[in-house]
């Protein structure tokens, strides 16, 4: 194969590929909520556009697109216009190391077989980490330059939040990062494929990542930031259309991130299920699998469990994960020793 | 279209030092203290860039994680409760021109004698040396072997700026 083709050709495909289908689950991702909520509630859910209602996503999209852009008088219009963009920016770029896959030739396209992941580097775990922590401020700018009440303490809140939370979701995550000796995610994976899945001897870990991706994330029981009862809808109170939407499209993409990061890095990523490797069962189906398990797991959260005091929120995970979270590194580096 | 790849490869180091210092110029002359901020992030996130480029990728990843991650977000979190309009209206330079005249020559000759006191090895060839493996074991060696003694105090002190920033704040609170 020629330089063009695998520097240039490749990787863009891939991009594309990577784009649509992140596009796409967000689309199924809002109706799967809406019907999974719904009959966890005994409702039927969107039933009315298209049979069982199937066409409502694409029926949202569109009343998005058409929707007056509607910009506050007071708004600081230079920061209102890029909060959208840094929100959305980094939680699509965080998909550049993720390992959908072992290795493909796109159903015979290619002479020589490609990796699955757009990139891998050694700093893969580390590199997620640092973009995600940067798309922070599209929810604090956001909240800031709307110059409304609600919008502002919706964006304090979530900024102590998720600078609160990313500390013990780090911390759970050494764990692995020594069981495997690398942060590459493809490594990760790799190392899992020679022993049993880090869910077994990082169970607390995993447990501490869960609870923290949830937070990260702003979804119930931690969705503080957005309380539809205290705050209207949080910091995207005064967006509307496109700019919304991003918020929105943001949101989602970062929960598939964390369940994509909890696939890879406790559930053996795009690995068979122990004993059922003889079903032949594509690589990529397993790693959709486990990362729609995770999403579904979100949706029965926030079905669940009421939403947490501010106070007891802090709580939890300044005095509760963070020395979880300690004790299973001090732990697992003893054992690693 | 290999040429044209290795001419941006080149370049792109230049264009984001012209970044950085734009950005780093808007800091200073934005009247309101949020576009500060942000041109403060934007100068962060470009020195990760300009730390990629470098061949020192672990470092641009700490940089993200800890300065455009962290630091900043305390910065806008302060000024979020803060009255910004009121400071628009007042002056924001100060007078001491020759005295800040006299520091900057004292600082760009430091930095120069530094910079051409510095052995400077070859010329790092970027994306390849990262795909490859890249320097985070090569960091992670030097600190935990030739260096710890520093790197052990460093945490130290930082351990005690820490605990005493506690102390200091709990005991406002109670008076």
């Amino acid at each position: 194969m020629d330089f063009t083709m695998i520097n240039i050709v490749i990787p863009t495909v891939k991009i594309l590929i990577v784009f649509a289908v992140i596009l796409l689950s967000v689309l199924v991702m809002t109706y799967a909520e809406r019907k999974v909520i719904a009959f966890m509630q005994v409702r039927l859910g969107p039933m009315r556009v298209g049979p069982w209602g199937l066409l409502q996503p694409i029926a949202d999209a569109l009343k998005l697109f058409s929707k007056e852009d509607i910009i506050p008088t007071m708004a600081d219009k230079l920061v209102y216009f890029l909060a959208p963009t840094l929100a959305i920016v980094p939680a699509f770029l965080t998909f550049l190391v993720v390992p959908f896959g072992d290795q493909t030739t796109f159903f015979g396209l290619l002479k020589h077989p490609t990796s699955m992941a757009i990139s891998d580097f050694n700093i893969g775990l580390l590199y997620i980490l640092a973009i995600s922590s940067v798309g922070i401020y599209g929810i604090l700018l956001g909240g800031w330059s709307s110059n409304s009440k609600y919008p502002l303490l919706g964006a304090l809140r979530s900024a102590a939040q998720i600078v609160s939370y990313e500390v013990p979701l780090t911390l759970a995550l050494v764990g692995p990062i020594l069981l495997a000796n690398t942060l590459s995610m493809k490594g990760i994976v790799e190392a899992q494929a020679k022993g049993m899945w880090f869910i077994v001897p990082q169970f607390f870990g995993f447990l501490v990542y869960l609870a923290c991706a949830v937070a990260e994330t702003n979804r119930a029981p931690y969705d503080l930031p957005e309380a539809e009862q205290e705050l209207v809808a949080g910091f995207h109170t005064e967006y509307s259309g496109m700019k919304f939407a991003f918020f929105y499209l943001a949101e989602y993409a970062n929960m598939i991130v964390v369940s994509a990061i909890a696939t890879v890095v406790f559930l053996g990523g795009w690995l068979p299920v122990p004993g059922l490797a003889f079903l032949h069962i594509p690589a990529i189906i397993w790693f959709a699998l486990k990362v729609g398990f995770f999403l579904f797991i979100f949706l029965w959260l926030r079905a669940t469990y009421p939403r947490y005091r501010y106070d007891q929120l802090m709580q939890i995970g300044w005095k509760f994960f963070i020395p979880v979270a300690l004790i299973n590194i001090f732990v697992t580096a003893l054992l690693v020793l | 279209m290999e040429a044209l790849v290795s001419f941006f490869s080149h370049y792109m180091l230049y264009i984001l030092m012209g970044l950085t210092l734009l950005t780093a110029v808007g800091v200073v002359y934005s009247k309101n203290a949020v576009h500060s901020v942000v041109a403060l992030l934007l100068t962060m996130i470009l020195v990760a860039g300009i730390y990629l480029m470098l061949d020192a990728e672990f470092i641009a990843a700490v940089q993200l994680l800890v300065y455009a991650g962290g630091i900043i977000v305390l910065f806008v979190f302060m000024l979020l409760l803060v009255a910004l309009h009121k400071d628009e209206a007042q002056r924001l330079f100060n007078t001491y021109t020759v005295v800040s005249l006299g520091l900057v020559a004292f600082l760009v000759i430091v930095l120069a004698v530094v910079f051409f006191g510095m052995p400077f090895g070859p010329e790092p060839a970027t994306v390849t040396n990262i795909v490859k493996g890249g320097s985070t074991e090569a960091v992670a060696g030097t600190l935990y072997s030739t260096y710890i003694l520093p790197f052990e105090i460093a945490s130290i002190l930082l351990l005690v700026v820490m605990v005493g920033a506690i102390v200091l704040t709990k005991e406002r609170v109670k008076s």
